[in-house]
């Protein structure tokens, strides 16, 4: 087996350039092609411990970010990003190029396949079963996840609940962890082992970094866990932290708010949405500080 | 149920087989022929409940409530249940039907 952090800097920057890098992540193989040298870099770094297919491997997503000179400002140069030949991303500063390849590689996840129901939420498992956290940008949900991962639950995923419409269960998607502006440092400096990489500024939601994913996330990639609660996280520094159970009809009217797939898939998704909340306490979690916010979550998953 | 609150319009539930899930009274509802899914309060998901596959009026369907929670209904709340159904009709989960 070798991993991304087996290749040398040199060794990384030529596969990607040339056929691309093939990577499984979690239940996904992915092939991730770019001539950016902040792209080699980033991924040399956050996904040090993805491990590389096989020549023969299925691919299920493939993304290409590469260099453009525009003719209006040859000078200039501009990075392009493609889930696949038919959907590209606008041009946009080199500097973008790192954040153009994560989303285009949800954005490929998300397409992958009419058998799974995604959700935007982070996703952890601890003792079997899964926390999920949906949430939009900005609710915290990434500095939560990114925090727990390294308080002894063991991450799925980050940007994307992957719920297998058979039988309901979270499947890992073990990318690097997405962190925004003020949350950056946060995770940096008061999070103990977590791998925070450089900083991307001027964004259409500022500053990101990505935080690389524990090493035993991603050999633990393949294991989906069945879902044991859902908690609604949002960030909100004028309210004191609290955690409350949530009416199971508003828990249904949130988690379907956040579903990037629900409309398309029709009755399987209607069916395993609602057995997931059936079968799972949810919460609403405001919080302010992290760490009343991570005992607010052990406290509840301690009880149900 | 009063007279006058018998209207000469009935109501059918809709023939698309509607996935269903109750919680605490509040519904959610799946239109397999809209591919929607509806959030119904308590009092929405009862009228729904009592509107069969015959067609039935907006009294009759007053009446089922107050046998099942055993009360008169009082007459602000029976006006309310025209109403409903009219709004669950836009939604497609009954249909408005000629009374005989």
């Amino acid at each position: 087996v070798t991993l991304v952090g087996d290749l040398d800097a040199a060794d990384l920057r030529r596969r990607l350039a040339r056929d691309g890098l093939a990577i499984a992540t979690g239940m996904y193989g992915v092939r991730m092609r770019s001539d950016v040298p902040l792209v080699a870099e980033a991924i040399g770094d956050h996904y040090a411990h993805h491990r590389l297919l096989d020549e023969d491997a299925i691919i299920d997503v493939v993304v290409d970010v590469h260099r453009v000179r525009s003719w209006r400002r040859p000078t200039v140069p501009r990075v392009v990003g493609a889930v696949d030949p038919l959907r590209t991303f606008p041009p946009a500063p080199v500097s973008h190029a790192v954040p153009m390849i994560e989303t285009a590689l949800n954005l490929g996840t998300v397409a992958t396949g009419m058998d799974i129901l995604t959700l935007h939420a982070g996703v952890l498992e601890r003792g079997g079963r899964a926390l999920v956290m949906p949430g939009q940008s900005g609710s915290g949900k990434s500095t939560l996840t990114a925090a727990l991962a390294h308080q002894g639950w063991r991450l799925l995923s980050d940007e994307l609940a992957l719920i297998r419409l058979d039988d309901g269960a979270l499947l890992p998607l073990v990318r690097p962890i997405s962190l925004k502006n003020a949350s950056i440092d946060l995770i940096a400096t008061r999070v103990g082992g977590a791998a925070v990489g450089r900083r991307h500024e001027g964004t259409v939601k500022g500053t990101i970094a990505y935080c690389r994913p524990p090493r035993g996330a991603v050999e633990r990639g393949e294991e989906p866990a069945p879902c044991g609660w859902i908690v609604f996280p949002r960030y909100d520094a004028d309210r004191p932290t609290a955690i409350t159970p949530m009416d199971k009809i508003v828990a249904f009217g949130s988690a379907f708010g956040q579903s990037g797939n629900y409309r398309a898939l029709g009755r399987p998704a209607f069916d395993v949405l609602t057995d997931l909340i059936d079968r799972c306490p949810a919460f609403a979690l405001t919080f302010k500080d992290l760490d009343e916010a991570i005992a607010c979550i052990d406290r509840v998953t301690a009880a149900s | 149920v009063p007279d006058d609150v018998l209207a000469t319009q009935a109501w059918r539930a809709a023939r698309t087989g509607l996935a269903w899930r109750v919680w605490d009274g509040d519904a959610v509802v799946f239109n397999p022929l809209t591919g929607h899914t509806h959030l119904l309060d308590a009092f929405a998901a009862q009228i729904l409940t009592h509107v069969g596959e015959m067609p039935t009026t907006a009294g009759a369907v007053a009446g089922r409530l107050e046998q099942e929670v055993g009360l008169a209904l009082a007459p602000e709340v029976i006006a309310t249940v025209e109403p409903a159904l009219e709004r669950l009709s836009r939604l497609g989960l009954v249909e408005r039907v000629e009374a005989s």
